[in-house]
């Protein structure tokens, strides 16, 4: 550590790989679309909705986009659930469903959770974060419930001739109002705690690249995940996952792209919560 | 209009005219004519005769006579003279004039009212009975054929009268009209709160009914009266039609569709699709298209594959509440709760979470 201080330029370790990186380009560009399209119906009243509807081609364009991000979204979904099988059947990395490397929360989430807090209020040290915080967890799981959620009730009103044969008509206005408010739910989830938490944390102001790049410099592996750190250099395997410094012109791309999907759901926020307000 | 047409215009085809014993006629029409000005008087002397008539190129006849009494109680018999309308014939004999027909004669003085009813008179232009005349359709109703010419009277007194002006191009409508809640309240009982042809369709102004834009105008239209608390009070009423309606899946739909500007092939459903529209009944009349056992059938109108299942999706403009529709309020309610409460809290996180970082800087 003393000696990697002296040095000036930082190492950099390879934090998310490009199927990943891929697949949250996808999911935040159907998810931004998805909510471009879907947000003028749930406030179909307000002038900014019939605005929007009107500028992308009507409501048959918006259901056109709508479905077709749907889609997309779908397969996004579908391709990370094989991915997670692939890993955990094929490849025998069991240690997706359960362990330090896992989305699932594990007890220690709760311990560090209940330290941020101690932290929070400065009667605690900074808790020692491992390869996910429990706050990233709290993404992944509240964007994979929303997806099953809102995409299920999507499908239903989607097909309703085909569900309305065995299912009670009733449940088409059940479905219309989890789908729309779910949604109401995720997006301002997305497009303020995400935002947040992945981006505007003073650590990280104003954003984090690393989903862009897939990289994270040393000050950063050692500051923010100290505990995936320890391990990996206890293990051994951190020259394993050493990298070359991102390109200059792929954190570029993550500023431009970041910063307009920001602006975007920063937009999308106001408005809805505008309406949502004066509903 | 010609007189001693044959004289001036010697070729047969061309106009025919009659010309009366003028002045032997005098007497008997000053006893006719008491309240009408001397200036009508005068035309009076010739255009109370009879048998007074103009043979047209066509060949068919037009009367040049006036009933005296029936203008006398027009809402025009003191107010106007002759020439205030006919201002082409200011001179005896009167200048010629040549009509091909019936239409063209009527035609000629299309734009006599104007001249006081200029509102009315642009109004007109942007209906679709003017659309059809600019055609060349020479059908298309003028002033005079909804209002009559010499006798004209006030078009809504009573009211029904102007459902029947209508009626006379408009039969099946009317006859449809007559049996719909509406019309049979209004003709039957003289309840004068019933809507008549043109307070959906206004008078002069009159759209095209056929078209998208005035389809999704329709939940407007019908909630001018059917949000009306004092008059829906009146009928035992709810007046939250519109409010549920906008809240479902086709009023959604329709509130997006409002302002394209491309025609879209196929609009959501308004009231008039599943209701009816001159037909309308009841909602409590057993041949209701919107009864429960025959709303399936209104359904499939637009989802063709639609089951018994489906209609149950209707919440039939009731607000849910624990009584109604019990699993939309509370999951409405949960939501309602819900969603402030996680991004309220998760907010909350992210200020402690900012006063951390400021404190201990």
């Amino acid at each position: 550590m003393e000696r990697q201080s002296l040095d000036q330029t930082p190492r950099y370790y390879l934090r998310i790989n490009l199927y990943h990186r891929l697949l949250h380009g996808l999911l935040m560009a159907s998810f931004l679309g998805l909510a471009a399209t879907g947000m003028p119906l749930r406030f179909s009243q307000s002038t900014w909705a019939v605005e929007l509807a009107t500028a992308i081609g009507g409501f048959g364009a918006i259901l056109f986009f709508h479905k077709t991000f749907a889609f997309l979204l779908t397969l996004c979904f579908f391709l990370h659930i094989g991915a997670v099988f692939y890993l955990a059947f094929v490849r025998g990395e069991i240690g997706v469903f359960w362990g330090s490397a896992s989305m699932v929360p594990q007890p220690r989430d709760f311990i560090e959770m209940f330290q941020h807090f101690r932290w929070f209020f400065g009667i605690g040290p900074r808790p020692q974060f491992g390869r996910f915080a429990y706050w990233e967890k709290f993404d992944y799981w509240a964007v994979f419930w929303g997806m099953a959620i809102i995409g299920i009730t999507g499908y239903v009103m989607w097909f309703s001739s085909f569900f309305g044969r065995f299912l009670p008509g009733g449940l088409f206005n059940i479905a219309l109002l989890i789908h729309a408010d779910e949604a109401l739910l995720a997006v301002w989830f997305i497009f303020t705690i995400h935002f947040f938490n992945s981006h505007f944390r003073p650590e990280k102001f104003p954003m984090d690249l690393v989903i862009f790049t897939g990289k994270l410099s040393d000050r950063e592996l050692q500051e923010e995940r100290p505990a995936e750190y320890q391990s990996l250099v206890e293990e051994g395997s951190l020259e394993r996952i050493q990298a070359d410094p991102p390109p200059l012109w792929l954190r570029n791309l993550g500023r431009i792209i970041g910063f307009s999907v920001v602006a975007t759901g920063f937009l999308l926020f106001g408005l809805t919560l505008l309406a949502f307000l004066s509903e | 209009m010609t007189m001693d047409a044959q004289k001036h215009q010697p070729m047969g085809w061309l106009i025919g005219a009659v010309v009366g014993a003028l002045f032997l006629l005098l007497p008997a029409m000053l006893l006719a004519a008491e309240s009408v000005s001397p200036e009508v008087q005068f035309c009076l002397n010739c255009h109370s005769n009879k048998t007074l008539e103009l043979v047209l190129q066509s060949g068919e006849k037009r009367s040049l006579y006036v009933d005296v009494d029936s203008f006398a109680r027009s809402v025009h018999g003191d107010k106007l003279r002759c020439t205030d309308c006919h201002g082409d014939i200011s001179t005896f004999p009167h200048p010629t004039r040549s009509f091909k027909n019936l239409r063209q004669f009527t035609l000629a003085y299309y734009e006599s009212c104007k001249g006081c009813h200029f509102d009315n008179y642009t109004k007109s232009l942007d209906s679709v009975h003017y659309a059809i005349l600019s055609k060349g359709d020479l059908r298309a109703p003028l002033c005079v054929d909804c209002h009559g010419a010499h006798d004209v009277a006030p078009p809504a007194v009573p009211r029904s009268r102007v459902s029947r002006t209508c009626s006379r191009c408009h039969q099946e409508v009317y006859r449809r009209y007559a049996r719909s809640v509406h019309g049979k309240v209004l003709l039957q009982d003289g309840n004068v709160d019933a809507p008549v042809c043109a307070d959906c369709h206004r008078s002069h102004n009159i759209e095209d009914p056929r078209t998208v834009v005035f389809h999704l105008k329709t939940p407007e239209l019908c909630a001018r009266c059917h949000t009306d608390e004092k008059l829906m009070a009146k009928y035992g009423l709810s007046t939250n039609v519109l409010k549920t309606y906008l809240k479902d899946f086709h009023g959604m739909t329709a509130s997006l569709h409002k302002r394209e500007q491309i025609t879209p092939s196929a609009v959501t459903a308004v009231c008039t699709d599943c209701h009816g529209v001159h037909d309308i009944l009841a909602v409590k009349d057993p041949s209701s298209t919107v009864m429960k056992a025959n709303l399936v059938r209104v359904c499939q109108k637009c989802h063709a594959d639609a089951t018994e299942n489906f209609p149950a999706a209707w919440l039939s403009h009731y607000e849910p509440s624990p009584k109604r529709a019990p699993l939309v309020y509370y999951v409405k309610l949960f939501y309602q709760i819900f969603i402030p409460f996680v991004v309220l809290g998760l907010v909350l996180q992210i200020l402690l979470h900012i006063w951390r970082v400021v404190v201990n800087r």
